[in-house]
C-alpha cells in the first residue's frame, strides 16, 4: 500500500529535509522557466515535494532521484493547463522582456522575447537541454516522453524560435546545433 | 544557438524573489498528501460498499427506473432546478495521486467552440432561473488562438463576476475544443490522471445527452484569493474547465476592491446549469 511508504523514521525525515534544502532552489528556476510565474513555479514545486514526500522511503533509494522529481515538477507544471485553473493572467508569458536589465544585449532580449513565446512543452524542452544541461535520454525521462519525441520537440521549438526572432539575429543564428 | 538560449535562461533569473517556500512548509504539505490519502483510501471504501448495497437493492427491485443516466431522467435538471436534488446517478470518488495522465487537447483550428459573445450573452440571459438572487457581471468573453497556457490549442475564456447579498466571487470558464473520445473517456481519463494540486475528491454527474460534469471539493486555505472550486463539464467536442472563486475576478477595468464572499457563489449543480447554456449557444 502506498501509504507505508511514506517516511515514519527520523532518518527519513531528515533525508527528506536536506533533500528538499539543496534542490528547491534549482527546482523553482527550472519552474519558473518553464512557467514564467514565480509564484506558480513555488507552487509547483511545493506539489512536487509534496508527492516525493509521499514515496520517499523508495524514491530515495533510487538511481536518480533528481530524474524522478523533474518528472513529476514538468508534468505539473505542463499538464497544468488541463488541470485545475489558477487565477492568473493566462495570455503570455509574464516575463517576457519587461524585467530584463536595462545592459541587456539586444540579441539576448530578442532570444528572450522569441522563448517567452513558445508553448509550455516546446520551452519545457528548452530549458531542461540548454539550462538543466540534460541529454535527449534525460529529457525524456523528465518529459514522461520517447528521445524521438525530445528530438523533434527541439527541432520544433528551434524552429519557432528562428520564426520569432528578428530576420538577422536569426540568419547568425542559424541551424540548430545539438 | 544553444549558449545564446542558456544565456537568456540565465538572464530571465536575474530578478529572481527570494524563496517563499521553506522545507518546514514542504514537509507539512507531504505530511497533508499523506493525511488525506489515507483518509480517501477510507472514503473509497466506504464509498465501494454503499455501492455494492445500493446495487443489491436496485437489482432487488427489478427496475432500472432510478438508474438516471441510462434511463434519461434528469433532463434539464442542471438547467432548470439546479439547486434540488439531481436525480441522475451522483457518485462519490476518491480522487488520489493516479496513475494515469489527462488526455491533451485536440484540435486544430478550434471550430467546436462556441462564439464567446453569444454563449456569454446567453448565460446571462439564463442567469436568473440558474442562480436566483445572484448577480452576474461579464469581465470578459474573448477567444484565443495562441494561449501559451493551452499550448497554442485555441480556447475561449468567459469570465464572471457573482455578486451574492454577502460580496462578490467570480466564475472562470476555460473552455477547450476536444475532438477525442467520448466526453465520458475524457471525463474518465482527467480522473485517472494526477491532480495538479491537491488530492481533493470529485463528484461525478453523468447527463442524459452524455455529456459528463465532475466537481471538484474546494481546496485551498479558505482565503479568499487562495481558495478555488473546480467544475469540469465534459460535452461532445469540448470541455468546458471552470473554476470557482471566492472574490472578484482582479482585471484591469475592475478599479475598485469588492467584497469576497465566505462561501462560493455558486453551487456546482449550478455551474454544471451555466456549462450546458454555453455547450448549447454553439
Amino acid at each position: 500500500m502506498e501509504g507505508a511508504a511514506m517516511p515514519d523514521a527520523d532518518a527519513d525525515e531528515a533525508g527528506f529535509r536536506e533533500y528538499v534544502q539543496a534542490r528547491m532552489v534549482r527546482l523553482r528556476r527550472i519552474a519558473y522557466l518553464i512557467c514564467g510565474d514565480w509564484h506558480l513555479a513555488e507552487d509547483a514545486v511545493s506539489v512536487a515535494l509534496a508527492k516525493l514526500y509521499l514515496k520517499w522511503r523508495r524514491a530515495s533509494e533510487a538511481d536518480n532521484l533528481d530524474a524522478y522529481v523533474r518528472r513529476v515538477l514538468v508534468r505539473s507544471i505542463v499538464d497544468e493547463r488541463r488541470r485545475p485553473w489558477r487565477r492568473e493572467s493566462p495570455v503570455g508569458f509574464p516575463m517576457t522582456g519587461a524585467v530584463a536589465p536595462a545592459d541587456e544585449p539586444e540579441d539576448r532580449l530578442a532570444v528572450r522575447a522569441a522563448l517567452a513565446g513558445l508553448p509550455a512543452r516546446r520551452r519545457a524542452v528548452l530549458v531542461l537541454r540548454f539550462y538543466e544541461g540534460l541529454s535527449v535520454e534525460e529529457t525524456a525521462a523528465a518529459m514522461g516522453t520517447t528521445s524521438g519525441t525530445v528530438k523533434s520537440q527541439t527541432a520544433r521549438a528551434l524552429t519557432t524560435l528562428r520564426e520569432l526572432l528578428p530576420r538577422d539575429l536569426a540568419r547568425i543564428t542559424g541551424g540548430p546545433d545539438e | 544557438m544553444s549558449d545564446l538560449i542558456n544565456e537568456a535562461f540565465v538572464s530571465m533569473l536575474s530578478d529572481e524573489p527570494p524563496m517563499q517556500l521553506t522545507v518546514d512548509g514542504v514537509y507539512r504539505r507531504g505530511r497533508r498528501s499523506a493525511h488525506q490519502r489515507r483518509v480517501f483510501t477510507i472514503a473509497g471504501l466506504s464509498v465501494v460498499m454503499a455501492g455494492t448495497t445500493a446495487t443489491a437493492a436496485i437489482a432487488f427491485q427489478g427496475s432500472g427506473e432510478g438508474i438516471a443516466p441510462s434511463a434519461g431522467t434528469r433532463t434539464s435538471a442542471a438547467g432548470s432546478t439546479p439547486s434540488g436534488t439531481p436525480r441522475a446517478l451522483v457518485l462519490e470518488i476518491p480522487h488520489c495521486d493516479g496513475d494515469g495522465r489527462a488526455t491533451d487537447p485536440h484540435d486544430e483550428d478550434g471550430s467546436a467552440l462556441p462564439d464567446p459573445q453569444r454563449a456569454a450573452a446567453a448565460v446571462l440571459a439564463a442567469a436568473p432561473s440558474i442562480a436566483p438572487g445572484r448577480s452576474f457581471r461579464l469581465v470578459t468573453a474573448e477567444r484565443d488562438d495562441t494561449s501559451p497556457k493551452a499550448a497554442g490549442i485555441p480556447r475561449v475564456r468567459i469570465i464572471f463576476d457573482v455578486g451574492t447579498d454577502e460580496g462578490v466571487g467570480s466564475l472562470n470558464m476555460e473552455i477547450l475544443a476536444q475532438k477525442d473520445g467520448t466526453p465520458a473517456q475524457r471525463a474518465a481519463s482527467d480522473l485517472a490522471a494526477k491532480p495538479f494540486s491537491n488530492c481533493i475528491p470529485a463528484v461525478r454527474t453523468d447527463f442524459p445527452d452524455g455529456s459528463v460534469g465532475l466537481a471538484y471539493t474546494a481546496f485551498g486555505t479558505g482565503t479568499p484569493s487562495d481558495t478555488v472550486q473546480h467544475v469540469y463539464y465534459y460535452a461532445t467536442g469540448m470541455d468546458i474547465n471552470a473554476g470557482l472563486f471566492l472574490e472578484y475576478w482582479h482585471s484591469t477595468e475592475t478599479t475598485r476592491a469588492l467584497p469576497p464572499v465566505t462561501t462560493m457563489p455558486l453551487t456546482p449543480d449550478e455551474v454544471l446549469a451555466i456549462a450546458r447554456v454555453v455547450a448549447d449557444s454553439r
